[in-house]
């Protein structure tokens, strides 16, 4: 019961239709629901035979749905799950997700089903009975799924309203992290959590190698490049989802396009445009801080340059810019642009994210030069630059992350397996933690430690705080320590299930034992007389040192005396005259110094300096 | 001792006998619990900008020929020097730059308050003036209350400065004894007041606010855990709960149960406190929102009809967005399409358009209106299509598109700053206006003091959404709380009996404050819950000391983080420690069976001392300690120690 195991159904070793099944304190989750785009077989969706298998159904068995943000890798399956496999538990997202989640549903239906004629796919009723089950969170709100789960979100840049879960159930702790950007851009926040210290992370790693240069280097030889194109009266093409990227690329472009005084135009492909940067708008709050702070008097996502794409533009002559959907080339107009504008060497076409395999894009980006679309053979001749503006941590990035949340385990997924493998070793390293990478149905299951509740009482807890800082503390708590030290009494008692920590005192009073000290006391003689101005206690100083090595000799504040710091230990000079007698003390626990002390004190001081 | 109960502390509050009518309750608390010290909200106290003579925004024949009063005692020359106090209709106003009311500063030292915890954007105006006085502590508040509160600040900033104003001295005793007795009354305690801040500090104050979120759980010190519950009063609006690991303690101000824009009050969280503060119900008990809201667009429509103009004096954020959204509807049904809507104040803009980007603090239905995507407020639509028009203030663009007859909302509900003093001047005169006063924190017939005799109608349908009393005594019934503590004017009163609609009747022990209370609730908190890690659980072996009880020592490294304590190993445990007692016979008798029978048992002064073999070495036996003496015989020594030893428990 004490480990947390985790299976991927999708996203282990892979990119595309993130699904990771997490099961620990008798309750397991399921983080993202994704498709994957490489595939139009069962392969498009997560295996939920998995599930089903152990003979219970969906919502008996998965106690809540988590879905991080609205890319379609990680929320395509969802009606799928919900409406067709027959989930009908509680599924959380935040607002935007929620906002967004169904409209790229609703596009890659109509791809699939009015374009493709696919049969056996969900339907947009179905979309929007799914999206009428979820629950939206919050930033950092935490919500009781039930008794003992709770969820909270945290935010992860990547893409508007992205967010990274920390799930608890009793003791035990995971946080999911979805995909997510450690460096803030045009207008996204950088991704952030608190030190919640999870028993597992698990983490994205599609930049498991990778570490990017500048983002501005890379800005700009986008635009440079670009702007060659267009001087050289190409068209360029864009491919990018509706959401996300693009908006990163328009506000890149328009104020690039203001600074330089362009004319060229830029299009935005679909319906989608205004009513895609209508949802940036209302849920500005989401973004950086800098668009936040400004959009009162300029929205960013009021765009001047960038008009709405007609489909008769695509064989007007002259230099264009044309941001179409989808990002993969895999369907859809970006397609049916790319075919009609491939074949001109003046055109370039711009990959800004990443592209799975199986996709045409894949196929473009690793060189192929002939490709068959449609059944019709098309020679690539236009240029193809591949410009890296997917907001997915790379390898500092995770790095940083795992640092702010310190967890004891770390998982890899959404990634490719050479590289992960890389990423894994160097987690280990440099951090100590086991990291874990498993395969699509691979179980990884993770021990953890539980703690025990203990009671400790108010007045030990008020103590060790005060000798933490060292003085009677003020009543302000604002300068309290992170950590202080604890030296009480455990009790436990038959009838009660819980222990309480107690002062000594509490002790005394609650079961009636009280603290008792055995001392020792003896009067040690020094034969002889010293000369007058001999130094008795530098003497004895002298002797101890040589005969308890480690010890520290302090005089004492008041009185003729000496104590051995950070020991009960203390001497002092009874009598002077006629020959002088020092008394010694000490306690049980260090009775080892004390015998020394006793045995070989008188003898060790040196006879020279005694006159007899 | 102070970590097992509470302590509260009034600062602000309000004065119920006033010889201006009753004044809003004003929350400002501190609360000392589990050693953190917790201040509620910091609410200024606007009341006193009544007793002040209107700021004109341009210059007003009439108002500068207002008659000054006559002062007593002072000469006539003295009199036009010193005469800042104009006279109407038998009240007095104070002319010069108008002040405001702090909480209380003297009861507790704000260097020692830890943590500011914010209800609403109208609660904490006193925030910028507590840093004079050493506060240094952590602010929270939601999102939309940081932002919205901001705009309040910024526009009575912008009210009271955008035109210089003298602040003269009036404050000086000999002054104030010559004037009539009216005056005098009102005037009270006048050397605390305060004049507002400026907006530097507002920006210094604001950015350390902390955002949060509802149902974000705070971790104070470890402490205390403190969570943003929705209030349903306004946009981000919030009630507190804050627990400890052994108590729970709620604060509820300004909450409504009415269905407007905010996001419902959330009462589940609230269960069963062991202590309720309850503050801030509505300050018009006896008007139903809806009714008022009939009557203010019945008394609107008769107006503009006739030709009329309409002023509703009003703050930039609140009730306002409500009153936009269904004005609208309003004036298209009573078919007065045309008519012109203008919303003037320095933070309309800003106003306007935050309150359309925080749909997640919304009520559902607005809630759902960003998933089409739509605005959740139908103004935006408004400023779109032209019907609504908003402006900073009444110089600039204003005057290109005035018409008349128009509706006019703007600031400062007291009409002693803000744009509407002007709208005041302009259409006074004449009876077919008409201003609508909705806010209920002002005596309006007071407001209108300075603009008497005034032609114009006025009318009173105060719109508050805050609780009356029969629901919160529902809300009462509902959360069961262990103790209430509330005002004592919301209690009743010894006198006579009354209904559950004119004051609160708790069924459960309850405590009635005002401003300057100390309150001192008893809570059950003997412990702290903290967490032992494994590693340090396998390191400890309790002994069993009585029959069913187990002990044994224990010392770690307490880790203090997010309310989640932990108590780790350290790299040197700390000694174990001797317990119980020892006596001088066993001593003995165990000296006896191991063939020493050389014994001396001394008493005196309750102290026993064994003396072996003729002072070859004593045991001295002391309450709570057991001393071996002057043994130069080290394996006797030894033996002494391992019989002592033998009567304890080391642990
Ligand atoms: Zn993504």
């Amino acid at each position: 019961m004490s480990d947390i195991r985790i299976v991927p159904l999708g996203a282990g070793q892979d990119v595309g239709r993130s699904c990771i099944l997490v099961s620990m304190g008798g309750k397991n989750i399921m983080f993202d629901c994704g498709m994957h785009m490489g595939y139009n077989d069962e392969r498009r969706f997560p295996d939920f035979t998995y599930i089903t298998d152990t003979g219970q159904t969906l919502h008996d068995y998965i106690n809540c749905v988590i879905l991080s943000h609205f890319h379609l890798d990680h929320c395509g399956a969802l009606p799928y799950f919900t409406e067709m496999c027959g989930y009908n538990g509680p599924i959380y997202m935040t607002h935007p997700t929620k906002a967004i989640c169904p409209v790229l549903l609703e596009d890659f239906r109509r791809v699939c089903v009015d374009k493709k004629g696919e049969q056996n796919f969900f339907t947009s009723q179905m979309i929007k009975d799914c999206m009428r089950k979820v629950i939206t969170v919050n930033l950092h709100q935490c919500v009781k799924v039930d008794d003992q789960l709770e969820i909270k979100a945290y935010y992860a840049g990547h893409v508007l309203g992205a967010a990274m879960f920390h799930v608890r159930v009793g003791h035990q702790s995971v946080v999911y992290t979805g995909d997510y950007n450690m460096t803030p851009d045009r207008h996204l926040g950088s991704a952030w959590i608190d030190r919640c210290r999870p028993d597992l992370l698990i983490t994205e790693s599609t930049y498991a190698t990778t570490i990017r240069d500048s983002k501005r280097c890379r800005e700009r030889d986008f635009l440079k490049k670009l702007h060659e194109c267009l001087e050289r009266d190409g068209k360029v093409l864009i491919p990018v989802f509706a959401l996300g990227r693009a908006q990163e690329l328009c506000i890149l472009l328009e104020s690039y396009w203001e600074r330089m005084n362009l004319k060229y135009p830029i299009y935005f492909s679909t319906g989608l445009t205004e009513k895609a940067n209508h949802y940036y708008k209302l849920f500005i709050s989401w973004t950086n801080q800098k668009i936040k702070n400004t959009f009162i008097h300029r929205n960013m996502f009021d765009f001047k340059h960038i008009k709405a794409f007609d489909r008769s533009y695509i064989d007007q002559p002259g230099p264009m810019i044309v941001f179409a959907t989808p990002g993969m080339l895999h369907a859809g107009l970006s397609l049916q642009i790319f075919k009609k504008w491939a074949e001109d060497e003046k055109n370039m076409l711009i990959m800004p994210g990443y592209c799975v395999p199986g996709t045409i894009g894949h196929k473009v980006l690793s060189g192929t030069k002939k490709i068959e679309i449609d059944k019709k053979l098309v020679n690539i001749r236009l240029s193809v630059q591949y410009m890296s503006f997917s907001a997915h941590a790379d390898a500092k990035g995770i790095m940083q992350l795992i640092q702010l949340a310190e967890p004891k385990n770390v998982l890899l997924v959404h990634g490719e397996a050479a590289k992960m493998e890389f990423l894994r070793q160097k987690i280990n390293e440099e951090f100590g933690i086991h990291c874990y990478m498993p395969a699509n149905g691979e179980t990884v299951a993770i021990a953890t430690t539980p703690s025990i509740s203990v009671n400790m009482s108010s007045l030990l807890f008020k103590r060790a705080l005060e000798e933490s800082i060292g003085a009677p503390p003020s009543k302000r708590l604002c300068s309290l320590p992170n950590s202080a030290v604890v030296d009480g009494l455990l009790v436990m008692k038959n009838e009660v299930i819980e222990v309480s920590l107690l002062t000594h005192k509490e002790v005394s009073d609650e079961i009636g034992l009280t603290r008792h000290k055995l001392k020792f006391s003896q009067t040690l003689t020094l034969d002889g007389h010293f000369l007058p101005d001999s130094n008795i206690l530098e003497l004895l100083t002298t002797s101890i040192n040589k005969l308890v090595p480690d010890s520290k000799v302090l005089q004492t504040k008041e009185g003729y005396g000496l104590e051995l710091s950070g020991t009960s230990v203390t001497l002092s000079i009874a009598q002077f005259l006629p020959q002088p007698l020092v008394n010694l003390t000490w306690e049980l626990q260090d009775d080892h110094i004390g015998s020394i002390l006793v045995m070989n004190l008188v003898r060790t001081i040196p006879r020279a300096l005694i006159m007899t | 001792m102070e970590l097992v109960s509470f302590l509260l502390y009034i600062l602000l509050g309000f004065f119920p006998k006033y010889c201006l009518g009753s004044r809003p309750w004003q929350p400002c608390y501190v609360i000392r619990v589990e050693g953190v010290t917790i201040m509620l909200d910091c609410t200024l106290d606007l009341f006193e900008l009544l007793n002040f003579f209107p700021l004109p925004l341009v210059y007003s024949e009439r108002l500068s020929s207002t008659p000054f009063c006559e002062l007593n005692n002072f000469t006539s020359n003295e009199q036009s020097e010193n005469n800042i106090f104009r006279e109407i209709i038998g009240r007095i106003l104070i002319d010069s730059l108008p002040l405001v009311r702090i909480p209380e500063t003297k009861l507790v030292d704000f260097s020692m308050v830890d943590v500011l915890l914010i209800s609403n954007c109208f609660s904490f105006l006193s925030l910028p003036y507590l840093f004079e006085f050493g506060f240094s502590g952590k602010v929270y508040a939601t999102e939309p209350t940081k932002q919205l509160g901001r705009q309040l600040m910024e526009e009575l900033c912008e009210f009271l400065y955008r035109l210089p104003t003298p602040s003269k001295n009036w404050r000086d005793e000999s002054i104030l004894q010559s004037l009539p007795e009216c005056a005098v009354k009102t005037l009270t305690d006048v050397n605390s007041w305060k004049s507002f801040y400026k907006s530097d500090d507002i920006t210094s104050a604001i950015s350390i606010v902390q955002g949060i979120s509802y149902g974000q759980k705070l971790d104070l010190f470890g402490s205390v855990q403190a969570t943003a519950l929705s209030s349903g009063y306004c946009l981000g609006s919030c009630n507190w709960l804050m627990e400890t690991k052994y108590s729970k303690i709620g604060y509820v101000s300004s909450s409504s149960t009415f269905t407007t824009h905010p996001c419902p009050m959330e009462r589940q969280s609230l269960l069963s406190c062991d202590a309720l503060i309850l503050s801030s119900l509505t300050n018009a008990p006896s008007a139903n929102p809806d009714t008022m809201l009939g009557e203010l667009c019945t008394k609107m429509a008769t107006t503009l009809r006739g030709g009329g103009n309409v002023l509703i004096p009003c703050y930039p954020t609140g009730v306002v967005y409500d009153l936009l959204e269904c004005l609208h509807t309003f004036l298209d049904n009573a078919g007065l399409v045309g008519v012109p809507v203008y919303m003037i104040s320095p933070v309309a803009k800003n106003s306007l358009s935050l309150a359309n980007i925080y749909a997640e603090w919304l009520c559902e239905a607005k809630q759902s209106k960003v998933y089409q995507p739509e605005h959740p407020f139908p103004h935006a639509e408004f400023i779109k299509s032209g019907r609504l028009k908003h402006f900073p203030n009444i110089y600039g663009d204003l005057g290109n598109v005035y018409q008349t007859p128009c509706v006019v909302f703007a600031g400062h509900p007291s009409l002693r700053c803000g744009d509407a003093v002007h709208f005041m001047e302009v259409w006074g005169s004449s009876s077919k206006n008409s201003v609508i006063f909705t806010e209920p924190g002002f005596d309006y017939l007071h407001a209108l003091t300075p603009y008497q005799p005034l032609n114009m109608k006025a009318f009173y349908f105060p719109i508050d959404p805050c609780m009356n009393f029969f629901v919160a005594n529902k809300l009462l019934k509902e959360l069961q709380p262990q103790v209430l503590i509330t005002p004592t004017d919301y209690l009743p009163s010894a006198a006579q009996t009354q209904k559950d609609t004119t004051c609160l009747q708790p069924e459960m022990p309850f405590y009635g404050v005002k401003r300057g209370s100390v309150v001192k609730v008893e809570l059950a908190s003997k412990y702290k819950k903290i967490e032992m890690t494994s590693e340090l659980a396998s390191t400890i072996f309790p002994q069993e000391i009585n029959p069913g009880v187990m002990a044994t020592s224990l010392s770690g490294l307490l880790t203090i983080r997010s309310g989640n304590n932990k108590l780790h190993p350290l790299p040197h445990p700390k000694p174990k420690n001797l317990w119980g007692h020892t006596n001088a016979q066993s001593l003995i008798e165990a000296l006896k069976e191991h063939g020493i029978t050389d014994i001396v048992l001394d008493k005196k002064n309750n102290q026993d001392i064994v003396q072996i073999l003729g002072g070859k070495a004593s045991v001295c036996f002391n309450d709570g300690e057991t001393i071996i003496q002057n043994c130069h015989d080290e394996k006797l020594r030894l033996l002494l120690k391992d019989m002592l030893l033998r009567q304890l428990i080391q642990l």
